[in-house]
Formats: structure tokens, C-alpha cells, sequence
């Protein structure tokens, strides 16, 4: 057992998985804090995820630079933000239901413009996705796409804002005490506001990573636990076909292996976990699509 | 911008507020509509055709219903105590997992108990799972004053893990060919349908039922009442002398309950099995319908029936015109930020400065 | 030097509804002088204070600082001219370092970079300057009150102000701690800094201003130099207003019950505040059947700690409090039940619940008895009938019984608590700021009542800052300073004078 964990934690593909799993969190996390920091909680974050997931996949699908749909991505996150900021910083409403409606219209806008662009495809369409840093020659971080390395540099980056900059400060000070900045002539509502936009743009950032990086498509079957899935998406091998995972092999990589090779952790599978599932199996003719689920009815 | 209560309480500033949002709904929906290509008019139309157009319409419409009756139950209750449960998902995968460990088969074998010892049992053992998860937070809460938005988010999460690991483990259906899915519920067990050669069960007579109930409890009773008060203003019913805490850890229980209910209904109604992905985000929905509602108990069976037809109908009319099903999402969405916006608008005006 | 007007208020009114805060105040300041501001809660002190910080907009007047005007309604501006402002709470947060709480907003929020360094040794050079030493890296919240105090000041300082405002700088603060904060105020001064003094310590304020300026109501009624001013003088001016003499009449009865042990007595209690700060410290006091024992004071000397803890809401931490001579029921539902009334200062947050209907409010306190409830369901034609006779006996004025509490003016809300409470036939009633901001006519009505208690025996401790009330009502005063309580002498060995030095804290050593 000991020497099973030690073989995984010493694997490279262990470590290029964490990294890969890791970095919309990392991002998303960094978009959770500068609104938490400032005073509000965003639980919209599932959805600007997928909101900025699609419209930067949209964007570089449309024939843009894949640095071009990052920032696509982020917009969307910023403007959703800025919705957030107008419903609970300017009108008061409550943090949370408003967080869960924008998860909702988020999500379903999302949806609702992919279906209208691609209304009859089978499989998703698919674009060129960032590539791995092969010219790092750096061992597990050349395995990984430029927004992981941006992920890596961005927390310092925001560390350094939020504690070394007037601005920081402003942000930190909305969080602990409003009556603070007002006293000292600043306004709460623009600091929020902007926190707000700022942090949502990460959020957007964390989502065009899975659709440039991570995979290579969308889907419109993401739904409201987009952000909890993240742990259960999984990357395919890169250039192969994008699928999601039931989430009973894949998205843990301690998890036993179960395609019968003689790894026992999934993260050590050869196949990288290709054949662990029905739905996984590039061969699978019930690929990664819950509607091709059959149901049993009565 | 700054936001100054009005003078004055008019009631009809209240009254307007839904018919505002309403209003909104509809209009913003339109740009989705004619972004589509299709005629607005014609779109509505087919969608509430398709929702309470046939008997076949509003038995769909009935059966999506019925879930979201019980999980904006849970909600309006919590809610209305001001203990804001986030968590009715997890609490119905919870119950519908209790459900089926009570009334499932066991790969054959099952209990040799009579349906009427049985039945109730499957009920009481599901409500008792949905309160026990949504106990813990409530603790946290009123022990330690964690915030329960957090917990009870979080909690969705380690309960859908949860129903991961029992599906491919005790509860796992063998002969479901690898798929996780559980054993399915003993046939006796299963809710009848209410219409012939319809699909919705009597589990809508069980989620209408908790509906009275929960008004009788809030009108009525001295619980209700403490719950009411304690929601509206802790401080004063301290003050007053109500057990503030106690009445959190018995909101928590009930709300949790009603939660645990909808999944046993849903697997006893409906599906006959648990699966991960039961539930398309019933215990969300939930809290769009319990804020829309008003959280009043009555309210959230007319707008689960309302949301459930909005859902139900944009699938008929996405297959005429076009357009694509999450107009019913989006719909739902924008009706609940309009339904907020347009009730915080009727107490207070803004000024700008 | 010629003295310079640094700053100019002219014809401040400001009204919030009905009520007029501030009343066409007119007042100045010279370069390096001190002005005291003094006045009673609700004289209007506060409001005409956040006007000049830009916290308010005035309906009328203008305002000039060093001959120009100020734009109203912008703290950023009052801060740009040279305005800076010391509030009674401190407007500090508690998990941030000292540093960064002056150096909010004094650099451009779109700088790279904060300079740190160099600001904390501009901070240490103007601590060693005025000897306001705080360490710039320590957490607010691992300070003492009066380095916090240090900080506030510190941040005025960093920010160059000229004029400084102290909102009763001292009220939390040792002797030793105002001394020293006293000797940081003079070296300011002659560094050519004005000061504005808002305090109601009478011995302070004549110690360090030269100018007194006193408001009541909202109105300026009087100034003058502080060189021919007394505290006597000052305490009526103050207080202001002939005291109506009181409308009881002493009736006989309580004396010959001596031998029975008080309905509530009081044997040197200590008690804290949940959330920290100033308790109740050897604190003795005793009620009677059939009398009102006022306790005056100035605000933040404990009472709020006094009338939570009696009205079951906060523990006892030594001490001993008795009812009837025996055990105190010490949660609100054992006092309701044992025969004692309360009745809230804050009747919005502590005494209605705002959106629940008049009649759940009317049994708020009741609703579990066989009165209004049984098996668990509840009597609502009972409580109806109730929440009507209230309604009826109590002069509530409303449009139903049916609407939410909130909509009721403030005086028909504090009639119906009052009547929620004294329909119980309570032997004891606590009641804490019962006419704070209501208008005479309900002041009229509600002394009325507890009057009426009393006349039937009912023992009554009555907490107020109001003087007139208390003189009005009490048969026995006692005065709060800093969570300690003189003996209750009876009202009539008490004048106006004498009791705004004891509110002040200079009498509390000659009475005991």
C-alpha cells in the first residue's frame, strides 16, 4: 500500500495530472478570493465558468487567436461580474440567491446561444487547443499549455496586488470594514465593483481554460455543477476526441484502475484511462453524452 | 447610488412587483426568441400549449412538478427561518438513496416485510436521511456560526460523491451492465399513476399534501409561528424569549426532511433507481421557486407547476420552431433576478448622488 | 498672530422628516483654537459633525474651510481640505495592521506599488512628534482602546489636517490614557492645528478648550468662553429647559414594607457585554414594590449591559441578583413567566418583529402559554381577541390588526409593547429609553402608564438618558458613569446640577 502511494506520487503523470486537474481550479480559486476579499460572495462562479468556457471556445472557433478567446472568456466573466456587482452591491440584493441566478442564466445563455449556433451536431465541434510547452524543458510543466504557466505566474501576481497595492488595500479594506473606506473617502461601491469584475474575469479565464486547453470543444451538458465537476473532468490524450467522464474513474487519480492493466492507480494507466468506462472508451459507441444513455422506462 | 426606503407602504407596489418581473421575463426571453429566428408570439403560444395544452402536456408537466414542489418546500421553510439551505440536492440524493437501501431489492433477496410496513418505512428512513445532512450545517450553525450557505453547498458535492461510491459499490445494480446505477426499487413499492396511461404518480397528491401541511404548521401552529419570528428577526424573538437555536435545528430537520421526501417520490414515483444524474438540479430550482413563491407554501406549488410548464413546454416548442430547450433556463433565471430586483424596487427607490 | 477663521459653518439645517437635527447653526473656528461642542444624545451634535464630514447633505447652509467652500455630501473633499475626524467608534478594521488603515487612501489607487516603507517612517516621525507612539505593523485588533485611538488620530495626521473633530474622544478611555491623549491635543495645537471638541465631560471640556458652544434639540443655545464658564452653569445650560415637576403623587404604602425583601435587588454585580467593552462593575441596586428607580446617565456607561443582563439576555459574571428574595429567572422566558416585564430601548430590533402583522406581535412574548396555544396549535382567535384589547386599552393607533408592525409610528409601537407588557400584570418592569424619540403627546401617554404600574404596586426600574423623564417619574435616582452606579437617593435630594455632575463622573466619589 505504502509503496503503491509512493509509485504515484512518483510518477510524472501523477504530477501532470494534478497540474492539468488543478489549474482552473487555481484560477477560479484566485476569482472566489478578490470577490470574498472584497465583501461579497460569488457563488455565481459555476456559471460564469461555463459562460467564459463557451464564448472563448466561440471565439477561437470563429476562426480568433487562442489568446484572443482567453480574453473573450474573461469579458464574459467581467460582464457577468459586473450584473453581480449591480444586483448585490447596488441594489442590496442577497449575496447567495442572486450568486445561484447568475449560475443559472450563466450557464443556460450559454447553452441556449451553443444549440443556436451548432442546433444539429452529433459531436461537438472542435478547435486547435493550446499546445503543450514542449520547449520548456522543464519535466512536468512542459506537459502543460501556456495557461497553466499564466495560472502559476498569476499567483504571485495576485498576492503582490492584493497586499502590496493601494488598490490591494482598498479591496482588502471593503471586505473588513466598509465604514472604513468611506470614512477615508473612497467608495465601497466602486471598490466591489470592480473586485467583482475582476474576480469574475479569472472566473471566466478558469473556464476558457477547459475549453482551449483541457479540451478541445464544448459541451452544452454542462449544467449547474460545472465548477464540482471540474474535479471530474479528465483530459484526454491531447489531439484525441473530447469526452467527460462519468466521474467513477477518472477525475481521481488515486482511484484504482480498473481497465485491467496492471497499474493500479488510474493515474499510472497507460490508456490514461481510455478503457476504464463505458463512456470513456474512444470505441464506446455511447461516447460521452448523457442523452445516449439508455433509459429504462416502465 | 443609494437605496431609501419609500414613505409611505403602498400595497400596490408590492402587489406589482411579480407582474414587473413577469413583464421582464417575457421581454427579455423575446430578444432570445427573435435572436433565434422565430416569431415571439407564436413561440409563447407553443409553449404553454406544450406545457397545459393536453392531458398528455400536464401529465409531464405534473410529473417535472413533482420534485420541485417537495425541494421548494424545503427551501420556503428554511428559508423563511433565515437558515439558508443550499443543499436540497444533496438532501434529495440522500433520501432517494435511503429510499432505495429501504425498498430496494438487494440483489433479490430484499426484506420480507409487508408493502404497508414497507412503504412508510422507505418514506420515514428517506426523510430521515435529508434531515440528518442538513442537521449537520445547522449545528455548525447555530454551535459555531459557520456560515450555512458554505456547508450546505459543499455538502452537495460530498453527497453526489457519496451516491458515486454506493453505486459502484452496495447498492450497485448487477445487472446494469456497468453502469452505475442502483438496484431498483421493489416493484410493490412503486407509486401508482394517477391518469391511466399517463406518467405522473400519485407522488404529486404526496408533494401537494406536504404543501398544506407546511401552511397548516406556518399558520397554525406555535412552531410555525417561531419559525416566522426567528426569520424575521432573531434578535427580538430572543428577546421575546423564543429558543432561537432550537428552532434552527427543527427548521433544519424539517426542511431537510421535505428534501430527503422528494427523492424518495422521484425514485418511487418515477425512476424506480438512483442514478448520478437523477436529479437535472431539482433542489436549485428549488430555491429559483421558494424566492419566486415568496416563500409561501401554497405559492410554491402554483410556481413549481409554472416553471415545470415553462420547462416542459420550450421542449415542444423547441422541436416546431427551432428554438433551443435552455430558453427554459434562461427564462427561469431571468424570472428570479427580475423577481428580486422588482420586490427589492417596490420598498425602496433609488437615488442617485 | 492675528486670529485666522479656519473654518465657517453658516445657517446648517438639517432635517430627517418630521425632525429637525439641526436648527440654521451658525458657528466658526480660529486657527489653533479649541471649541468644545457640548450637548445631550440627540442635541445634534453627530448630525452637524457628519454634515462638515461630507457623511450628510445639508438641506440649508453652507459651510467654508480656510475661506473656501466646501462641496457637501463628499467626505473625499472634506478630507482634501483639511478636515479630520476622530469617530466615538472607531472607524478602524480590526484585522489589518495600523499601517494599512492610515494608508488607505492616501495614495492612487492606480499606483504599482504601495511605498510602505517610507510611510511608516513618516508615521513613526509624526507619533514621536505629538507622542501618539503605536507600533505601524501591529494588528488593530492586538491594540489597546487608546492606541486605536492613537491610529485614528494618526490618519488624520498622515493625511495633513488642520482641523481636527474628537467625538468624545475620552468616553473610552482611562484617566491615564486621557491624560496623555490630552498632552498629544496641546502639542497639536501649537503646531497650529484647530481642534473641534465634542464631549459631555464638563470637567475636560474646561480644561482644554477655549471656546464652549452648546446645542440642545438642535438648536445653538449658547456660546461662550470657556475662562467664564462653570460646570454648573454648564450642566443646566445643558440640560436645558425647566424641568416639569413630577405628576406622581408620593402615596404611603412601600415604606411599611420594608421587612419584605425588594422585587429586585442587585448585590455588586460585574457583567460584560457579549461583544466586549464597557460592563457593569460592582454594581448594587434595589426596587421595590410600588416605586420607579430611574438610572441616568450618559450614554455608553453600561446601561445597554444593565438592561440586557435584566432582562435575561446576558449572563451574570459575579455577583448576585435576587427577585422577590429569591433566585433570579435569568432567561427572557422565565421572566415573563415570573412576573417581570421588559421593555426594549431598541423597539424596531429588540421589541417588534417589523414584518409580522400586530396581533403575532401582541403574543410575542406570550404565545406559548394555554392562553393562545394548545397541543402544539395555536389560539388565533385568543390572540386576536388579545392583540384588540392592547390595541383598544392602549390607545394603539393603526389601520388593522392585520397590518405589519412596521408601518406603525414610533409611539403606537411603543404603546403596544407597552401594553403587551403591562396587560401581564407584571410585579417588576424593566424599562430602558421608553420615550427616546417620540413625540409629547406619546411621552404624555407613556409616563401615564408607568405611572398607573406603579400606583398599583407594580416595582419599576426605569433606565434613561431623558432628565425630564426621570424627573418626571422617578422616586429614587441613581447615576451610571463607566459601568458604576451611585446610591439611589430619592429624586428630590437631586438637582439638575448635581446630577450632570455625577453624569459627568465628578460626583461619583461625594455620594457614595
Amino acid at each position: 500500500m505504502i509503496h503503491d502511494l509512493f509509485t504515484i506520487f512518483a510518477a510524472q503523470s501523477f504530477w501532470i495530472a494534478v497540474l492539468r486537474i488543478g489549474t482552473p481550479l487555481i484560477l477560479g480559486t484566485l476569482g472566489v478570493l478578490l470577490c470574498e476579499r472584497c465583501g461579497v460572495l460569488n457563488l455565481g462562479i459555476e456559471g460564469i465558468m461555463v459562460a467564459g468556457a463557451y464564448t472563448g471556445w466561440l471565439a477561437v472557433y470563429h476562426g480568433a487567436n487562442l489568446w484572443v478567446g482567453v480574453l473573450v472568456g474573461a469579458a464574459t466573466g467581467a460582464a457577468f461580474g459586473l450584473l453581480h456587482a449591480l444586483l448585490t452591491v447596488g441594489l442590496a440584493l442577497a449575496q447567495h440567491v442572486v450568486g445561484l441566478g447568475i449560475t443559472l442564466l450563466a450557464t443556460s445563455l450559454a447553452s441556449f446561444s451553443y444549440r443556436l449556433h451548432f442546433p444539429r451536431v452529433t459531436t461537438p465541434p472542435t478547435i486547435q487547443p493550446f499546445a503543450e510547452m514542449h520547449w520548456l524543458h522543464i519535466p512536468v510543466l512542459s506537459a502543460q499549455t501556456p495557461l497553466t504557466l499564466l495560472a502559476l505566474v498569476l499567483v504571485p501576481l495576485v498576492g503582490y496586488g492584493l497586499y502590496r497595492t493601494p488598490a490591494g488595500l482598498a479591496l482588502r479594506m471593503a471586505g473588513e470594514n466598509p465604514a472604513v473606506v468611506e470614512a477615508q473617502g473612497l467608495s465601497v461601491y466602486a471598490v466591489r465593483t470592480l473586485a467583482l469584475a475582476a474576480g469574475s474575469a479569472l472566473m471566466g479565464v478558469a473556464g476558457a481554460y477547459l475549453t482551449l486547453s483541457e479540451f478541445n470543444a464544448f459541451f452544452s451538458t454542462w449544467s449547474m455543477d460545472a465548477a464540482g465537476s471540474a474535479w471530474r473532468w479528465w483530459s484526454s490524450p491531447r489531439g484525441g476526441r473530447a469526452r467527460r467522464c462519468w466521474g467513477h474513474c477518472s477525475s481521481r487519480p488515486l482511484m484504482p484502475c480498473n481497465c485491467g492493466c496492471s497499474n493500479r492507480a488510474a493515474a499510472l494507466c497507460p490508456t490514461r484511462f481510455s478503457s476504464c468506462c463505458p463512456m470513456c472508451s474512444p470505441s464506446s459507441p455511447l461516447s460521452w453524452s448523457p442523452a445516449a444513455r439508455p433509459t429504462r422506462r416502465r | 447610488m443609494q437605496l431609501v426606503p419609500y414613505a409611505d407602504s403602498s400595497r400596490w407596489r408590492l402587489v406589482l412587483a411579480p407582474v414587473w418581473a413577469l413583464a421582464a421575463t417575457l421581454v427579455l426571453s423575446a430578444l432570445l426568441i427573435a435572436w433565434a429566428h422565430a416569431p415571439v408570439g407564436r413561440a409563447y403560444a407553443l409553449l404553454l400549449q406544450g406545457a397545459f395544452g393536453s392531458r398528455f402536456a400536464w401529465s409531464e408537466t405534473l410529473t417535472r412538478a413533482t420534485p420541485l414542489i417537495l425541494t421548494g418546500l424545503a427551501v420556503a421553510v428554511a428559508f423563511r427561518a433565515r437558515l439558508f439551505n443550499i443543499g436540497a440536492e444533496g438532501q434529495l440524493y440522500a433520501g432517494a438513496l435511503a429510499a432505495v437501501a429501504v425498498g430496494g431489492l438487494h440483489g433479490g433477496t430484499g426484506w420480507n416485510l409487508p408493502v404497508v410496513i414497507l412503504f412508510p418505512a422507505m418514506l420515514a428512513a428517506a426523510a430521515l436521511a435529508g434531515a440528518l445532512l442538513l442537521l449537520v450545517p445547522a449545528l455548525l450553525k447555530t454551535r459555531f456560526g459557520v456560515d450555512e450557505v458554505v456547508t450546505t453547498l459543499l455538502l452537495n458535492f460530498i453527497a453526489l460523491l457519496l451516491v458515486s461510491l454506493l453505486l459502484d459499490g452496495p447498492l450497485k445494480d448487477p445487472g446494469a451492465m456497468g453502469w452505475p446505477q442502483s438496484v431498483a426499487l421493489n416493484p410493490a413499492l412503486e407509486m401508482a399513476p394517477l391518469l391511466a396511461k399517463l406518467r405522473v404518480s400519485s407522488g404529486l397528491l404526496v408533494a401537494v399534501a406536504v404543501a398544506l401541511v407546511v401552511y397548516v404548521l406556518n399558520q397554525h401552529t406555535v412552531l410555525g409561528f417561531e419559525m416566522r419570528a426567528v426569520g424575521a428577526n432573531a434578535v427580538a424573538a430572543r428577546f421575546a424569549g423564543m429558543p432561537v437555536g432550537r428552532v434552527v435545528l427543527k427548521t433544519a430537520l424539517l426542511s431537510g426532511a421535505i428534501a430527503g421526501l422528494a427523492g424518495a417520490v422521484e425514485v418511487a414515483g418515477r425512476t424506480t433507481y438512483v442514478t448520478l444524474d437523477m436529479s437535472p438540479g431539482y433542489g436549485y430550482t428549488g430555491i429559483v421557486i421558494a424566492v419566486l413563491a415568496g416563500l409561501h407554501p401554497l405559492g410554491v406549488v402554483a410556481v413549481a407547476i409554472f416553471i415545470a410548464g415553462i420547462l416542459i413546454g420550450a421542449d415542444g416548442m423547441s422541436r416546431t420552431l427551432g428554438v433551443p430547450t435552455y430558453l427554459a433556463d434562461v427564462m427561469v433565471a431571468i424570472a428570479l433576478l427580475a423577481m428580486l430586483t422588482s420586490t427589492m424596487l417596490a420598498r425602496y427607490r433609488i437615488r442617485w448622488r | 498672530m492675528t486670529p485666522e477663521t479656519v473654518l465657517k459653518l453658516t445657517g446648517i439645517t438639517k432635517r430627517f422628516g418630521p425632525l429637525t437635527a439641526n436648527q440654521s447653526i451658525s458657528l466658526q473656528l480660529q486657527r489653533g483654537e479649541v471649541l468644545a461642542l457640548l450637548g445631550e444624545n440627540g442635541a445634534g451634535k453627530s448630525t452637524l459633525m457628519s454634515i462638515l464630514f461630507g457623511h450628510y447633505v445639508a438641506d440649508e447652509g453652507s459651510i467654508e474651510v480656510f475661506g473656501r467652500p466646501l462641496p457637501p455630501g463628499q467626505p473625499r473633499a472634506a478630507l482634501a481640505a483639511g478636515i479630520g475626524m476622530v469617530h466615538q467608534h472607531f472607524a478602524l478594521a480590526d484585522n489589518l495592521t495600523a499601517l494599512d488603515n492610515i494608508l488607505l487612501g492616501t495614495e492612487s489607487l492606480l499606483a504599482p506599488v504601495s511605498h510602505r516603507g517610507p510611510a511608516a517612517a513618516r508615521i513613526r516621525e509624526l507619533a514621536t512628534r505629538f507622542g501618539l507612539m503605536v507600533e505601524p505593523d501591529a494588528r488593530v485588533a492586538d491594540l489597546s482602546v487608546g492606541e486605536r485611538q492613537r491610529v485614528e488620530i494618526l490618519k488624520a495626521l498622515y493625511r495633513g489636517a488642520k482641523i481636527l473633530i474628537l467625538d468624545e474622544p475620552t468616553a473610552v478611555l482611562t484617566p491615564q490614557e486621557s491624560t496623555a491623549l490630552f498632552a498629544t491635543l496641546r502639542s497639536m495645537l501649537a503646531e497650529g492645528l484647530s481642534l473641534i471638541f465634542i464631549s459631555h465631560k464638563l470637567d475636560e471640556v474646561l480644561a482644554i478648550s477655549d471656546r464652549i458652544v452648546v446645542l440642545r434639540k438642535g438648536e445653538l443655545v449658547a456660546e461662550m468662553p470657556a475662562a467664564r464658564a462653570s460646570k454648573a452653569q454648564l450642566a443646566e445650560i445643558m440640560v436645558g429647559r425647566k424641568v416639569t415637576l413630577p405628576a406622581r403623587t408620593d402615596h404611603a404604602g412601600h415604606a411599611a414594607e420594608v421587612d419584605e425583601p425588594p422585587l429586585l435587588k442587585l448585590d455588586r454585580v460585574t457583567a460584560a457585554p457579549e461583544s466586549g467593552g464597557r460592563g457593569l462593575r460592582d454594581f448594587s441596586l434595589h426596587v421595590a414594590a410600588g416605586e420607579i428607580v430611574a438610572i441616568a446617565g450618559v450614554a455608553g456607561n453600561g446601561q445597554d449591559v444593565l438592561a440586557d443582563l435584566l432582562s435575561g439576555l446576558l449572563a451574570l459574571q459575579s455577583g448576585r441578583i435576587e427577585f422577590k428574595g429569591g433566585p433570579w429567572p435569568a432567561s427572557p422566558r422565565a421572566l415573563v413567566q415570573a412576573g417581570c416585564g421588559r421593555v426594549p430601548e431598541d423597539r424596531h430590533h429588540a421589541g417588534t418583529i417589523g414584518d409580522l402583522p400586530v396581533w403575532e406581535n401582541a403574543v410575542l412574548e406570550t404565545y406559548r402559554g394555554d392562553r393562545f396555544a394548545g397541543r402544539g396549535f395555536r389560539n388565533k382567535p385568543a390572540a386576536i381577541r388579545h392583540a384588540e384589547k392592547i390595541v383598544a386599552e392602549y390607545d394603539v393607533r393603526l389601520t388593522s390588526i392585520h397590518a405589519v408592525t412596521r408601518t406603525l409610528s414610533g409611539g403606537n409601537m411603543q404603546k403596544l409593547i407597552l401594553g403587551r407588557v403591562l396587560l401581564e400584570t407584571p410585579q417588576l418592569v424593566i424599562v430602558s429609553q421608553p420615550t427616546w424619540g417620540l413625540d409629547i403627546g406619546a411621552v404624555a401617554y407613556i409616563h401615564e402608564r408607568l405611572l398607573a404600574a406603579r400606583a398599583r404596586g407594580a416595582g419599576v426600574l426605569l433606565i434613561s438618558e431623558d432628565l425630564d423623564e426621570i424627573f418626571a417619574l422617578a422616586d429614587r435616582i441613581g447615576v451610571m458613569h463607566e459601568g458604576e452606579v451611585t446610591e439611589a437617593r430619592p429624586t428630590s435630594t437631586w438637582t439638575i446640577a448635581s446630577i450632570g455632575l455625577a453624569m459627568a463622573g465628578a460626583a461619583v466619589e461625594a455620594t457614595v
